[in-house]
């Protein structure tokens, strides 16, 4: 059957004109307003400023001073690369890398202790994500304790951890690999658990309707939604872990660290372009390499 | 034209700018810092040098401030930038910062009660503990200071390799603690399990500086003395560390800075005392040339990490 729509007749409206003095008063009383707020908006301006100069000044951060010797950075970037002339390339790229071998084994061991933290970081935060999601928490206490527990594991700076657990354990990559491994607990447990906040609720609801208990609705509602998210923010950890385990070596906690330590406190220049060299490579090739695994994980996922 | 009185105004107005270019300096440098090198920990760096700024204060006529560095390196970078004029270094740190082209004087450095300007790197290791010997220490750790500490790190390498054994390859681990303190305290801790460390004389060592200031305890409480750490090895003689400045800075300045640290033992005794707890004699002139042993040891060892 045909609908036949009845075109509607909208009959004008004639809008009477305020009285002047009653326009005026509104327009006035607009202004009025407009004018507060903008005068708050200023307010709150120059408090900021005046905070942050002050903050400045007590901190003793001078921006003058920086613009005056941003020329002496650029030197010491300038120092850092040793001379490199083509017609002698090999020879100064070799002269350059002469610790080659004992830098690639001792970032390889930089690498293994990210990997290592970032799997018992991640392992650490999935457990304890759950529990500290708003939406799923099975007690209010529990919750608190969680989310309190993530905040003393990320809050407490990885180089603190290191050095207590090398007075506790001596020294070596495992005492690295625990105090990245903590801290990435406490990174991971909050931005999965937040993740876990955004989910969608109905795939629980079902599920508890059948009866199912909290670990099954978490393993077959929660976990098939979250999977990618997660495992875009392990990978990225792993990034940060690797950076993060350069300088454990600081300590004494293995890695490429105390060598990048010794050359910039000796001025071996090159050395120290060199190293810091092969880190950025390292992470661009883990950056490179991350994104493919989880456009990878992503594409199989859409493709389900 | 050239009369007898644009002469004489001449010559008046060049007598008038004579001292006003001998003060010129005070508007070029306001302020002073002084760099100190963190041998102990930063607070006890502190109370140590801030009699001896407050005396430089007085003496030099502009306000000298403290700088405690966080690395020994940071203090060569200071004054390769210009912004620390005057710095307390070690040997091996002052030789790091001439070698890599820092334009610097050593000025004084520091005579101990035993009249000799200068010191000892020595390996300390628990006196209840087995070694005896450098071959005991085989695959242990070792507790270094700072890469350009010299009796933490250069002497300990120079000296040890003169004695057929390469540092990196005669110990397990080795690491950098800091400062002295912090690697005596590795050692009592027993993360490490030999320590690097200054000797100036058998009654002012970092072990009994550390005590007087109880840093030192055993296990059960009691405080820990010399006789509670063993010393295994001992390098050659080290000239003492020296104050050192820029050699760009106005000549009238440095020369009231050299006289203000020379008189110092005598004109201000207390501070002086403070600086090493009473234990030094006097601070005697030093020149470059004092330090060219210690150049040459570096540049030994820069070899060496190359070869090994």
């Amino acid at each position: 059957m045909a609908v036949r729509i009845e075109p509607v007749r909208i009959e004008p409206v004639r809008i009477e004109p305020l009285a002047p003095e009653r326009a005026a008063a509104l327009a006035g009383a607009y202004e009025g307003a407009v004018a507060a707020s903008r005068r708050r908006s200023l307010a709150i301006l120059v408090a900021l400023l005046a905070l942050v100069l002050l903050a400045g000044w007590l901190a003793e951060v001078r921006p003058l001073t920086l613009a005056e010797n941003i020329g002496g950075f650029t030197a010491y970037l300038g120092r850092l690369v040793p001379p490199l002339a083509p017609a002698t390339l090999p020879a100064d790229l070799a002269a350059w890398y002469w610790g080659l071998p004992k830098w690639l084994a001792l970032l390889g061991e930089t690498l293994l202790m990210a990997y290592l933290a970032t799997l018992l970081g991640g392992i650490g935060a999935f457990c304890l994500c759950f529990v500290a999601a708003a939406n799923l928490a099975p007690s209010r206490s529990l919750r608190f304790l969680a989310r309190r527990f993530l905040e003393v594991c990320r809050t407490v700076p990885e180089v603190v951890f290191a050095l207590i657990f090398v007075i506790a354990f001596g020294l070596g990559p495992m005492v690295g690999v625990l105090a990245l491994a903590i801290h990435s607990v406490g990174a991971l447990g909050k931005l999965f658990s937040e993740v876990v906040e955004n989910i969608d609720l109905k795939p629980v609801e079902g599920l508890r309707a059948t009866g199912a208990s909290w670990v099954e609705t978490i393993r077959f509602a929660v976990v098939p939604q979250v999977l990618s998210n997660f495992a875009s923010y392990g990978l990225l950890r792993f990034e940060i872990n690797v950076r993060g385990a350069s300088v454990m070596g600081f300590v004494g906690a293995g890695g490429i660290g105390q060598e990048l330590l010794v050359a910039i406190r000796n001025f071996y220049n090159a050395d120290v372009s060199a190293i810091l060299l092969m880190i950025i490579l390292t992470v661009v090739a883990i950056d490179l390499a991350t994104e493919r695994l989880r456009h990878a994980i992503l594409g199989r996922e859409a493709a389900r | 034209m050239l009369d007898r009185r644009t002469l004489l105004g001449a010559a008046a107005l060049a007598l008038a700018a004579f001292p006003a270019a001998a003060q010129d300096w005070k508007a070029r440098y306001p302020e002073l810092t002084l760099g100190v090198i963190p041998a102990e920990n930063a607070s006890g760096t502190v109370d140590r040098y801030t009699p001896l700024t407050a005396y430089l204060s007085r003496e030099i006529g502009v306000p000298v401030k403290l700088r405690v560095a966080a690395d020994y390196a940071a203090v060569i970078e200071g004054q390769r930038a210009g912004n620390i004029q005057l710095a307390f270094y070690g040997p091996a740190s002052f030789a790091r910062a001439a070698m890599t082209g820092v334009r610097i004087e050593p000025i004084v450095n520091q005579k101990h009660d035993n009249g000799a300007s200068g010191y000892y790197s020595v390996l300390y290791v628990k006196a209840d503990s087995p070694y005896r010997t450098l071959e005991d220490l085989k695959g242990r750790n070792l507790a270094l200071v700072d890469p350009n500490s010299t009796s933490g790190n250069q002497a300990p390498r120079f000296f040890l390799q003169k004695a057929g054994h390469d540092v990196d390859r005669l110990f397990g681990k080795t690491f950098y603690a800091g400062s002295h303190e912090n690697a005596v305290l590795a050692l009592v801790q027993g993360t490490a399990d030999a320590a690097a460390n200054l000797w100036n004389s058998e009654t002012d060592t970092m072990v009994t500086r550390m005590a007087a200031k109880g840093m030192l305890k055993n296990a059960d409480g009691s405080p820990m003395r010399q006789s509670d750490f063993r010393v295994i090895f001992r390098s050659e003689f080290l000239p003492e560390g020296p104050f050192a400045m820029l050699a760009n800075l106005p000549d009238d300045l440095k020369g009231r800075i050299r006289e203000a640290l020379v008189a110092m033992p005598r004109k201000d005794k207390a501070a002086f005392d403070r600086l090493s707890d009473g234990k030094d004699l006097d601070l005697t002139p030093v020149t470059l040339k004092d330090y060219q042993p210690i150049i040459e040891m570096l540049r030994f060892n820069d070899e060496q990490r190359k070869r090994s």
